[in-house]
């Protein structure tokens, strides 16, 4: 098969010219997609091509722009709506959820609206809070519609055209993100990807990554780093969100019995919740699934640090992927692992807090002596709990957890965890059982570094983190 | 600061006028040089819609503001320190670092807040001249919009409102012709949007916005009504943006021919020309008033850039209560 190269932007381009090109209903609706050609420009040189009443500059009024669709859908059109921004789509839900979705059931299958609405969506480039939105789970949450969210630019094309062609509204989601960045192969000519299966990104027996848009290139990188401590990570490019290909993730889980997802959309309700349930109710686990998504906060921060501090990463991934790889399992030991069957307790309530302080490159002596200080002015994070009592220990026994090539003994009375200058920025310990407290530094750049302290929540509280964590500061720093 | 800042004087509104110019014409420098976090709109050729309106505003009143929004913060008396700091990203900024350009709020002006979403201020505004009644405050809230969001149906879901609950409400649309790409006599139906406003019932009131003393007359007409419990008042104000959409824009919507007799009328020396025929100002004042905005705005980028950045973990802050 020839195929020729395109950015994502191009395939999504590509998609909509070819399909116009071949099926005269097929119109395109939006705000500056004409003359300007799109904020993007996802839809340059269409108007020309195609006329203005097939691409259709529209005022800004998202809501009408999904509404009309509809209409243009109900009745013999194939609609195919630009919101700019995923940002700008909260004005549009109403008819997208209210309406569209729902047609097809209501009308007991007389009618349908084989619209599709395009926008762009996630963060990474300093948009804030109201240009750097993830909105796959609210859309997902919805029966009657379909979600796509393409992660290569062979899918954007192939899986834009499927769009197009369904019979029902799809919500068609592209990462801003993967528009420049994203490259690859495709197909010549005509090019339909309709199977509603998830994609194998990468082949692999560890344990499984899922994952979208710029999340899953994301994953990969992680994989590729895995891969150097022997850990062949299976990665999955979900693609279809809604309806999710369950048999396709059953099945890798068949074999890898790990899970981790990975989405750039808050943690909580996210798409990473129903992955784990359809895993967990399947009974294919081996291990308790894991989760890396951007933090429940209200909005996406503009400024670098805090942005690139929120959004999930390939260095958490490759930590989350680690822990989970390391986790005991069932009973069962998995070669290649740590594979200590008792340092992980999944029921141990934990808090993390994290502090940023100045640091050498060389620090170790110099942070045990720390911790020796901040374990004295809090001396519930030297301790066990039991439900009885907390039993705090008269002497400091630190199992130091250096890295897959020294890992925690699984001994000690306080965790740390220092992967040194080839770790991740900002990683957060798991508290081992027996013990009530762990801590992590992570790597020095420019002669500081994060740490984060995770504690058992039942022994040691927040107001008690932040005492540890200033203590330690202070010594660090002095 | 040594000028007043009151704009009681038509100095000071020249002044303010000037110090908006003076930064968002910055704006593309600054964005070309990485300095800015986020897209921001520059305001450029509306300074006497947004100066005018806050003119005949009191320092209570409140205002909602748009995407382009810097121009409305400094009217209304803001900090161009803390609104380039944020700018910029950094831990001084109005939102320390965590909005950016569309972000940028000062309750304590009664400025709440730019709004990345077009049409976002409507009820927001509306909700505050609400509370101003129930609190028996003596306030008005005035929404500035802008031509694209006159089509959104936030407006008219709160157009009607207000209207029929006289709310003490100013909706003040700055029809600077565009919205983003879309040319407003193509996007608008029924052509002047002013008309609308007899629709819901309240008077709608069209004003030069190249004319800062006209927009200050019809936003403290419209405040008198608000205030006696006589309900809105839509003033559109007729102005034009004089650079793009957003730093980057290539502005293929439009020629140079159509800009030409706007940048003409370009408020700023229109406004100086006439103070200074009419004895308000003397041509010396004129120069230390230039020279005083120069200094302002260089005194904003050595605040900003001075500040430190946000640390990552602050991003995890102000999550919940």
């Amino acid at each position: 098969m020839s195929t020729h190269t395109l950015s994502l932007l191009e395939a999504v381009r590509e998609g909509l010219a070819d399909e116009m090109e071949r099926d005269p209903r097929v119109v395109l609706l939006g705000e500056d997609i004409g003359r300007l050609g799109g904020v993007f420009r996802a839809t340059d040189g269409l108007l020309d091509r195609f006329g203005a009443e097939r691409v259709i500059d529209t005022p800004m009024a998202e809501n009408a722009i999904a509404g009309i669709a509809m209409g243009l859908a109900m009745r013999g059109l194939r609609p195919v709506a630009e919101i700019q921004f995923a940002d700008f789509m909260h004005a549009a839900m109403d008819h997208i959820v209210g309406e569209a979705a729902k047609l097809r059931y209501r009308t007991a299958g007389d009618w349908t609206a084989p619209m599709v609405v395009r926008t762009a969506y996630g963060g990474g480039f300093r948009g804030g809070p109201y240009h750097s939105q993830s909105v796959e789970a609210f859309y997902s949450h919805v029966p009657g519609l379909k979600v796509m969210a393409p992660s290569f630019p062979d899918d954007a094309k192939g899986m834009l055209t499927a769009a197009i062609r369904d019979p029902d509204p799809v919500v068609f989601l592209e990462h801003k993100r993967t528009y420049r960045a994203i490259t690859g192969p495709v197909p010549d000519g005509e090019h339909v990807v309709a199977d509603g299966r998830l994609r194998v990104a990468r082949p692999g027996d560890a344990l499984t990554i899922v994952g979208w848009g710029m999340m899953l290139h994301e994953a990969l990188a992680a994989a590729d780093e895995l891969a150097g401590d022997g850990i062949e990570a299976e990665v999955l490019d979900l693609r279809w969100l809604l309806p999710i290909d369950r048999e396709g993730l059953l099945e890798s889980l068949g074999r890898t019995g790990r899970l981790l997802v990975v989405h750039e959309d808050t943690l909580t309700m996210g798409l990473g919740a129903e992955l784990c349930a359809l895993a967990a109710e399947a009974g294919v686990l081996q291990a308790p699934p894991a989760r890396v998504a951007m933090p429940d906060a209200g909005g996406i921060p503009v400024a670098d640090a805090m942005e690139d501090a929120m959004l999930p990463n390939r260095h958490q991934v490759v930590e989350a992927a680690r822990r989970l790889v390391s986790s005991p399992g069932n009973g069962e030991v998995r070669p290649g692992g740590p594979g200590r069957g008792s340092w992980f307790d999944a029921a141990i309530p934990e808090a993390s807090s994290v502090i940023e302080v100045r640091l050498p490159e060389v620090h170790l002596e110099l942070v045990m002596a720390a911790v020796a200080e901040a374990c004295r002015a809090v001396p519930q994070s030297n301790a066990t709990f039991t439900w009885e009592a907390i039993r705090l220990h008269d002497q400091l026994s630190v199992d130091l957890d250096l890295g897959p090539l020294s890992p925690a003994r699984g001994g000690g009375t306080f965790t740390l965890v220092d992967y040194g200058l080839g770790g991740s920025l900002l990683g957060l310990p798991a508290v081992r059982p027996g013990q009530t407290a762990a801590l992590r530094v992570g790597a020095v750049r420019d002669g500081r570094a994060y740490v984060a302290l995770a504690v058992d929540h039942r022994a040691v509280d927040g107001a008690d983190a932040g005492r540890f964590l200033a203590t330690l500061k202070r010594c660090l720093e002095e | 600061m040594a000028a007043s800042t009151s704009t009681d004087t038509n100095v000071e509104v020249l002044r303010r006028m000037m110090l908006i110019r003076a930064f968002d014409s910055l704006l593309p420098d600054l964005y070309t040089r990485g300095l800015i976090r986020g897209s921001s709109h520059a305001a450029i050729g509306q300074e006497a819609v947004a100066v005018g309106a806050c003119a005949a505003l009191a320092a209570d009143d409140y205002i909602t503001s748009t995407h382009r929004g810097h121009g409305h913060t400094i009217a209304k008396g803001g900090d161009v320190n803390r609104m380039m700091a944020e700018l910029m990203g950094r831990e001084d900024g109005y939102c320390r670092g965590k909005g950016g350009s569309m972000h940028i709020a000062d309750f304590s002006i009664g400025m709440l807040g730019a709004n990345g979403i077009v049409g976002g201020g409507f009820g927001i505004a509306a909700g505050a001249a609400l509370s101003a009644r129930l609190r028996k405050s003596g306030q008005v809230a005035l929404c500035f919009f802008g031509d694209g969001a006159i089509n959104q149906s936030s407006f008219h879901g709160v157009a009607n409102l207000a209207g029929i609950w006289k709310l003490p409400l100013i909706l003040l649309c700055e029809d600077n012709r565009f919205a983003m790409s879309g040319r407003a006599e193509q996007m608008i139906a029924g052509g002047d949007p002013v008309k609308r406003a007899q629709a819901y019932g309240f008077p709608g009131v069209s004003v030069d916005g190249m004319d800062v003393l006209a927009v200050r007359a019809a936003v403290a007409e419209a405040r008198v009504r608000a205030l006696a419990g006589d309900g809105p008042t839509l003033v559109v104000a007729a102005c034009y943006r004089f650079q793009g959409h957003f730093s980057g824009d290539t502005q293929s919507y439009r020629s140079k021919e159509e800009m030409a007799p706007w940048l003409e009328r370009d408020p700023i020396p229109a406004f100086r020309s006439r103070l200074l025929a009419e004895g308000g100002l003397t041509e010396a004042e004129a120069d230390a008033l230039e020279e005083e905005v120069a200094t302002s705005i260089a005194e904003a980028l050595e605040f900003a850039q001075a500040s430190p950045w946000p640390e990552a973990a602050e991003a995890w802050e102000d999550v919940d209560g």
